[in-house]
């Protein structure tokens, strides 16, 4: 397990050198010029020009693609951002606590309502329950998050004054965050349990477990349900890739200074330090949250871990 | 039986959580408890929910929360210039001198003298001293220039030469070219602070500014607000010297930065936000005339204009005067006004707007491409272009695709059809020097100083890598005319009227409107002062406190 676990950190690296030259080389060739903006309308052409020289925006692509290579995976810098002058790294530290805090809270709530919403729909197969739970599935999926929160803060925030508006501070400032960001994901969890509970339901050994007496919940939690993990897990894994990228619309609605609003006024303003670093950051984050999904899995279907070892077993008697 | 129980429990559950996502559909219709009148207006606002109240501060002081729609992110003296720093430089910073109602003012700067055409030697007060207690003298002035320059993120600094302290409260200033209006917007361009206190920041000043004003940053929280908290040490004491930029008539400054245009309507009617320059004209209509709240207009500097591509190769407008007056002629100003700026605004009578102190009075009486299509049709007819598909360009957002909308409507009377092609700003500031990218070009240009500089900034050929104009265009005459209202000694109304009644008659871009900035905000605040910039002065509004 743990050469398994070595080997995929290992990968990691080229595809975290993969990212960051495909992220370079979209920004390189997308229009737009950090110069022209940090100078302001006042700026005239050849002042731009001169910006352009001062940051090295006039050196070619397989130069600045090399410095950029040799800065972030030699010299263990992202760089300062044009605009503002700061380092990255720093920026992005001290944002990435609110994208994590929402993200993981909303990956929180999707599992504690999606999956019961998912067996209740699954145990009560096409009756009302069923019906009312994948309406709700269907609302969720349907519905963009943006708007949501919009209407939340409508409901919430300006007509019935219960939730702040915007901002950070207590955990009141995140709770409509948080609901809006995970809502697509809680009916998206749903489906998914209830499809994997009604596979699973279905099979021989939990017709046994109903014969020899056992309660419903026995069957339901201790037969069914574990074995109806595995999908649910990956559902959850990507679900967070998705809640990382949700939280750039949320944050910005709820002006919560997170590396999404960080990385969206980067995008408008070309500030190109900060939209590679940012997207690197994110691609290593998502990439560890597959690795840990993938460990799950083995803890989860003893069969998978049994593959690991059995493979381990082989090695060492090749080796022998 | 407990089956059972179990089953309508989760029924119940399911029923709850249909009805909020419900009542969250229809969380925008029906009757109001708080904010809203059930006609749907706006009423008085209320703090809503755990959103403080932004009357007073914890402590008991005064109190006002400013929301910013664009994110400053560093508060640094020498980082430039955004849409997000313009609204808290003031605040932040103090300059050399300031401008209110067209004239300079000094604030550090207690005078200043011309030792030849190119130097000029500035004093500043004995007594100013920063929030930290440093004493900022010349030294510290030459510092703050010298590192701007080195910087590189404040242009108009590029005219300097040199700066340098040529005694305890004297600096010297020589300039490599200066311009009618450029000293003025020099002593305004750069924020001074003590090179002591810059020296001892962490972070060169970005989130914890030591600063001569009145209020000192004692909260930044990257992203989503700053505190300004007022002194007990201002170093002016002396009220009669005390400009706009320099008051401090609140104790509690707060800026608040909310991106999303909805939240920022929502947070004013709330009172979670007392003022904002950043609501849209349709948003602005929520809170005229009604109860608790005002709007106040302010003229912008800015002037929306339309620009004829005018390359020898790649413009469709080179060399044919025809065809650009035609389509001038076909243009209707007033109906520009009305229906992008909902009557809110002035047109213009030519490359600018009247809040300039050079700006000729005679010019409002002048026939300006007043609408005439018959003329447009007669033109265009003599221009003799056959192809009439024309591409313009603009930068996106909902006033100038109203605008542009709108002459393209207009335009289609004579035959004219207009492709809009909408570019957000960073783009659009690439294309517009590539003569292939567009036949026409919808933008705005404004200036701190003189309107000279308004069209230095579209018409100056040395500021172009072409060699030609903002639209390629290389007309000597233009250039010459242009130099001339630009010189210090001939800027004058007949060099401004030459310059003016040229570029009318050729044509090579036309000034469109002029449009109000609404301030709107709640009644707590009785008078809104605004800087050289059109940006709320918070610290100078005038408050009623309850």
């Amino acid at each position: 397990m743990a050469r398994y676990i070595l080997k995929r950190l290992l990968l990691m690296i080229p595809v975290m050198l993969g990212i960051a030259i495909l992220i370079f080389t979209i920004m390189y060739f997308c229009p737009g010029d950090p110069a022209a903006l940090m100078l302001g309308a006042g700026a005239t052409q050849v002042e731009i020009a001169q910006k352009r020289i001062e940051l090295g925006l006039d050196q070619p692509y397989f130069i600045r693609l090399l410095q950029y290579l040799k800065q972030v995976f030699i010299d263990l810098d992202l760089g300062d951002s044009y605009f503002y002058g700061t380092s990255v790294a720093a920026g992005i530290m001290s944002r990435m606590r609110y994208t994590l805090l929402i993200a993981l809270s909303s990956m929180g709530l999707q599992i504690l309502i999606g999956m019961p919403l998912g067996i209740v729909a699954a145990t009560h197969r096409n009756g009302l329950a069923d019906r009312i739970c994948m309406m709700i599935a269907l609302l969720g999926v349907s519905i963009p998050g943006f708007w949501l929160a919009l209407m939340m803060v409508v409901l919430f925030s300006v007509k019935l004054g219960w939730l702040p508006l915007y901002g950070v501070g207590g955990i009141q400032y995140f709770i409509l965050p948080v609901i809006a960001n995970s809502f697509a994901g809680i009916a998206t969890q749903a489906r998914q349990t209830r499809s994997s509970m009604l596979e699973v339901i279905r099979s021989d050994y939990v017709a046994t477990a109903r014969a020899k007496g056992l309660s419903e919940r026995e069957v339901l939690f201790k037969h069914a349900l574990p074995n109806a993990l595995i999908p649910i897990i990956t559902i959850v894994g990507n679900g967070m890739g998705m809640m990382l990228g949700g939280a750039v619309v949320i944050e910005n609605v709820f002006s919560i200074p997170g590396i999404g609003s960080y990385m969206m006024s980067a995008i408008n303003g070309r500030d190109y330090p900060i939209v590679l670093s940012g997207v690197l950051v994110l691609g290593v984050t998502f990439s560890f949250i597959m690795l840990l999904v993938d460990i799950i899995y083995a803890f989860v279907d003893p069969r998978i871990k049994a593959n690991y070892e059995r493979k381990a077993i082989r090695r060492k008697k090749s080796a022998a | 039986m407990k089956k059972q129980a179990k089953k309508t429990a989760s029924k119940v559950i399911a029923v709850i959580l249909t009805s909020i996502l419900v009542l969250m559909c229809f969380a925008g219709c029906g009757d109001a408890k708080q904010g809203q009148d059930s006609d749907g207006s706006t009423s008085a606002p209320n703090s809503s929910g755990n959103q403080p109240d932004s009357t007073t501060a914890p402590s008991g002081e005064s109190k006002v929360v400013v929301g910013l729609a664009h994110d400053p992110q560093n508060i640094g003296p020498f980082q430039g210039m955004s849409p997000g720093r313009i609204g808290i430089l003031y605040t932040a910073y103090e300059f050399l001198a300031i401008k209110e109602g067209g004239e300079m003012y000094g604030v550090l700067m207690k005078d200043y003298k011309k030792i030849d055409d190119l130097t000029y030697n500035c004093e500043i007060y004995d007594y100013i001293y920063d929030q930290a207690g440093n004493h900022l003298t010349a030294e510290d002035v030459a510092f703050s220039y010298n590192s701007g320059i080195e910087y590189g993120n404040l242009p108009k600094l590029r005219s300097i030469n040199s700066v340098e302290a040529i005694s305890e409260y004297v600096v010297q200033f020589k300039f490599d070219t200066l311009s009618i209006g450029d000293l003025g917007a020099l002593w305004m361009e750069c924020p001074i602070v003590t090179k002591a206190a810059f020296e001892a920041s962490a972070d060169q000043m970005a989130t914890d500014p030591i600063t001569t004003t009145a209020y000192k940053c004692t909260e930044f929280v990257s992203g989503s607000k700053m505190v300004f908290t007022k002194t007990d040490s201002y170093w002016q004491t002396d009220e009669s010297k005390l400009q706009n930029t320099s008051k401090h008539n609140v104790d509690v400054i707060e800026f608040d930065i909310i991106p999303d245009g909805s939240q920022l309507t929502n947070a004013l009617k709330t009172g979670a936000i007392d003022v904002t320059n950043w609501l849209s004209d349709v948003d602005v209509e929520d809170f005229m005339g009604k109860d608790g709240f005002d709007v106040t207009p302010v003229p912008d500097n800015l002037t929306y204009f339309l620009v004829y591509n005018c390359d020898e190769e790649q413009g469709a407008f080179a060399n044919n005067k025809e065809f650009r007056q035609a389509i001038a002629y076909a243009i209707d100003l007033q109906q520009i006004v009305d229906g992008a700026f909902d009557g809110n605004g002035n047109i213009a009578k030519t490359w600018g707007n009247t809040n300039y102190a050079d700006y000729v009075e005679s010019w409002l009486d002048e026939d300006y491409y007043d609408t005439d299509l018959d003329k447009a049709r007669q033109l265009l007819a003599e221009s003799g272009v056959s192809d009439l598909n024309i591409n313009l360009m603009i930068v996106s957002g909902d006033v100038t695709t109203k605008i542009a909308t709108i002459m393209q409507a207009q335009l289609a009377q004579i035959g004219v059809t207009v492709n809009i092609n909408p570019y957000d700003a960073q783009l659009s500031n690439t294309y517009k020097y590539q003569p292939e990218q567009w036949d026409l070009m919808l933008d705005q240009a404004g200036s701190t100083s003189y309107l000279v500089n308004v069209w230095k900034l579209a018409w100056d050929r040395s500021g172009y890598k072409h060699d030609g104009a903002m639209n390629f265009v290389k007309d000597d005459q233009l250039q010459s005319l242009l130099e001339t209202a630009m010189d210090v000694d001939s800027h004058d109304d007949a060099s401004m009227d030459a310059f003016h009644q040229y570029l009318k008659e050729q044509c090579y871009g036309i000034g469109l409107a002029q449009s109000m900035t609404n301030i709107a905000h709640t009644t707590k605040i009785s008078k809104i002062v605004v800087d050289a910039r059109g940006q709320t002065t918070p610290g100078a509004c005038e408050y009623s406190f309850k």
